[in-house]
């Protein structure tokens, strides 16, 4: 062996990560070379200064004041779960046919009972989900300008995914406002459309944050 | 997953302050050694926790917290590094005695100066290597993970930084 073949291998002696037969080889150059003796007890004494080094050094200052701050400045965007789109989309389109299927269960569901009230205009205050259910469509809009202008960063196979979820999620919305509309007064039914509602959002959030990482 | 950060997930900051108290002094270690300069660290420090912050909701528990928060650490670091191409300050650690604690000083604090200032004359890449490895213990895959490059990169510059490091401290 050579001192350049030594060389090459004196980190994994030193790691102990070579095999018994190597290693002997190494033993067996050391004893005859005194340049290389020099050399590992030297890079030992490395390692070893590098061991007492401290692991953890306080910063001179408290740094949580400015770091509170900044938080504190972030306060209205929360943290929001932040998943790979690979991971979170069998969820998304999990949730959403959950949504989709209970919709058309309950819409069918609510065809077969007598309706509790009779349909009333939608400007007519006492149907309180229609205001509500208007701002959901603004917002969802909004995100989906949003969007739109961000969708070239977005994989192919990525908007597939998004649109397919998108479209199920948006006939979820229609079944169920259209079975709201049969039934105003029916509580499980307005649930079911604020939830689709809210699937939706959080689908659009998450996608127009994939177009800005 | 420990309570503080179960809390800190769900978006209470004291629960994140119990945190940062916990891993402030490793990352703020590894900032200072890697940035050379107190006044950056603590900027690299301070960064590294707000993307934390924004990042933990997605902390799975798959690592430790310590590990995770040291690889945004890292990450952080370099990325700032990237961005700004920010050049190094010319002021390494022995002209900022007081940026090292006291515990610091001993037992030999000559030869954890010239170690330190060794470790600061390292070119960016060998000297995270050589932190992240010697100092820290991570893996070399680990390494590579952290930082972005292959792992035989990581191999290579081990390799370099403690012949390096071999010939500062022996002049």
């Amino acid at each position: 062996m050579t001192c350049a073949e030594f060389d090459q291998l004196l980190d994994r002696y030193l790691d102990e990560s070579l095999d018994a037969t190597r290693r002997a080889e190494l033993d067996s150059h050391l004893r005859g070379c005194e340049s290389c003796r020099i050399l590992t007890a030297q890079m030992r004494e490395v390692l070893a200064s590098a061991a007492t080094l401290p692991r953890s050094i306080r910063p001179p200052r408290d740094l949580w004041p400015d770091i509170a701050e900044r938080l504190a400045s972030r306060a209205t965007q929360p943290p929001v779960r932040s998943i790979p789109w690979r991971r979170w989309a069998p969820l998304v389109a999990a949730a959403v046919l959950l949504i989709a299927v209970t919709a058309i269960v309950t819409v069918r569901l609510s065809r077969r009972e007598p309706p509790v009230a009779v349909t009333a205009p939608r400007e007519q205050p006492h149907i309180e989900g229609f205001a509500a259910d208007r701002e959901y469509v603004l917002a969802a809009e909004d995100l989906e300008r949003v969007l739109t202008e961000g969708r070239g960063r977005l994989a192919p196979a990525t908007v597939a995914v998004l649109e397919r979820n998108l479209a199920l999620i948006d006939a979820a919305i229609v079944e169920a406002r259209a079975a709201l509309e049969a039934d105003p007064a029916n509580a499980d039914l307005r649930a079911l459309l604020w939830g689709a509602h809210r699937q939706k959002l959080d689908l659009l959030d998450r996608a127009t944050r994939l177009t800005r990482s | 997953m420990s309570d503080p950060i179960q809390r800190a997930r769900e978006g209470d900051p004291d629960a994140f302050r119990v945190l940062y108290e916990e891993h402030v002094g490793r990352i703020y270690a590894l900032c200072l050694r890697l940035a050379r300069d107190a006044a950056h660290a603590e900027e690299l420090v301070q960064d590294t926790f707000v993307k934390a912050w924004e990042k933990l909701p997605g902390f799975r528990g798959e690592s430790a917290f310590g590990t995770w928060l040291f690889r945004i650490a890292v990450n952080v670091t370099l990325a700032e590094r990237r961005a700004t191409g920010r050049r190094e300050s010319r002021v390494g650690l022995t002209a900022e005695p007081e940026a090292l604690p006291a515990a610091h000083r001993t037992p030999d604090p000559g030869a954890q100066l010239d170690m330190e200032q060794a470790i600061a004359g390292l070119p960016p890449h060998a000297r995270a290597v050589f932190l992240l490895y010697d100092v820290e213990g991570y893996q070399h895959a680990e390494i590579a993970q952290m930082t972005g490059i292959a792992e035989g990169t990581s191999k290579a510059q081990l390799f370099r930084a403690r012949r390096l490091l071999r010939e500062a401290l022996n002049r």
